[in-house]
């Protein structure tokens, strides 16, 4: 290996900057020892580091009391800001109630909370990373729908289409692959005319057929979830279980008629 | 001490090197307090994005350099090629202070900003790409292309700098 693959300028930087592992480190210092010049440009590194350091050091000047006061709103929004709970039996018995209340009680089977899958889970945990992000909720856009299907589709093993909300209201604002326990899963976000976004995840089923809508509740989202073939999806939104029932009618999967005795 | 003074302790650790990146994005003290205030603004409204596993410096960064990027450079004044660099009375007072605003001016903003989150906020490489949206790779490429032109910087009279006290119009 020469110099040049060694004591690059980026790998010199690295070093300077404590970005190297104590193996490249041995080997960098190594070939330092052997390279006056390249020990010439580290210390000129350090020294220019040094010059900017200390002179920029005074430029970030006393914080006033505007950015005082909204440093104080930020820390109380971020002291409130509701952890991601557990499934629990009072969120889910609070999600039947909803339910209930909405007529849809047949719709929503009666499931035990602790058996809601790990997917559903990692789904809203990814909700509240990404969907709320007022930069980049997604990583591909409407545009790019098309590749986003193939995309979906050669991970999950099973033919996907990007489900068209427009009836309720909802435009396809993009989206993108995640890792989850059970493997990819796709997030797919959509948003209302208030920009009120909702999102639909699908990930591979461990089993195969349909299965009925079944709801819970975590935090202040709400969330639906199904299996359809060999994908499991769920919906996920603010508050909004109608919004979460129409989009699970809309894909394919209504409300139930009550059993017949 | 309650979690919400905690939280807040640690927000305001992060105010200098906020306002300090603001400076290097702005080159402007006025446009750096705008920009910083917005900054919390937007992270206010903001909360629900930002992952407690995470520091907070990092995500405001981020959230500050999005802005300077994708939204509040549009609404401010195009920088003149012949490139000002506002300083406050405190600030001028030091040629060494300016030599090195000169100096920072000429680079490119790409390397600028690479720089700045690395030498002035000793954020780690992975947090520095995340900040700017760009691979660990690129981030060193730019950083040393930056670091080296620089340094010539530096070492150099700039031609076509011109030193302004404050004043933006």
């Amino acid at each position: 290996m020469t110099r040049d693959d060694v004591l690059t300028p980026e790998i010199i930087g690295a070093l300077h900057d404590g970005e190297l592992s104590p193996e490249e480190t041995s080997r960098v210092l190594r070939s330092l020892l052997a390279d006056a010049a390249a020990r010439t440009e580290l210390e000129a590194l350090a020294a220019t580091h040094r010059r900017l350091a200390t002179a920029l050091d005074d430029i970030s000047a006393p914080a006033s009391g505007r950015d005082l006061r909204l440093v104080s709103r930020l820390a109380q929004r971020l002291a409130d800001r509701p952890m991601i709970a557990r499934w629990g039996p009072q969120a889910f018995a609070a999600g039947l109630a909803f339910a209930g209340g909405l007529a849809f009680g047949s719709f929503v089977e009666e499931i035990s909370p602790w058996a809601v899958p790990s997917i559903v889970e990692e789904a809203s945990q990814a909700h509240q990373v990404f969907v709320y992000d007022d930069f980049r909720p997604v990583e591909l856009g409407p545009g790019s729908a098309g590749v986003m299907a193939e995309w979906f589709s050669d991970h999950l093993h099973a033919r996907m289409s990007l489900p068209d909300l427009s009836g309720l209201g909802l435009r396809f604002i993009g989206g993108r692959l995640l890792s989850s326990e059970v493997g990819p899963m796709a997030q797919l976000v959509y948003e209302d005319a208030l920009g009120i976004r909702v999102a639909v995840y699908a990930a591979e089923s461990a089993d195969t057929g349909d299965g009925e809508v079944e709801t819970v509740t975590v935090d202040d989202l709400v969330a639906g979830y199904w299996r359809q073939g060999d994908v499991v999806y769920t919906v996920i939104g603010d508050h909004e279980w109608q919004r979460v029932i129409d989009i699970a009618t809309q894909m394919g999967h209504g409300p139930v008629d009550d059993p017949q005795p | 001490m309650a979690r919400g003074d905690d939280i807040e302790g640690a927000l305001i650790e992060c105010l200098p090197a906020l306002r300090r990146y603001a400076m290097v994005l702005t080159r402007n003290a006025a446009d750096r307090d705008d920009l910083v205030q917005e900054t919390l603004s937007t992270a206010i409204s903001s909360v629900r994005g930002f992952d407690r596993s995470r520091s907070f410096l990092p995500w405001l960064l981020r959230i500050q350099h999005n802005l300077f990027v994708t939204a509040w450079r549009r609404r401010r004044r195009v920088l003149h090629q012949d490139i000002e660099i506002a300083v406050d009375d405190q600030v001028s007072r030091r040629a060494e202070v300016q030599d090195v605003l000169r100096a920072l001016a000429t680079l490119p903003e790409e390397q600028r900003q690479a720089i700045a989150l690395i030498a002035l906020e000793e954020l780690t490489y992975a947090e520095a790409a995340e900040v700017l949206g760009i691979p660990r790779g690129t981030l060193m490429s730019r950083l040393a292309r930056g670091r080296q032109a620089l340094r010539e910087a530096l070492d150099r009279p700039v031609a076509g700098l011109r030193l302004v006290n404050g004043d933006k119009s």
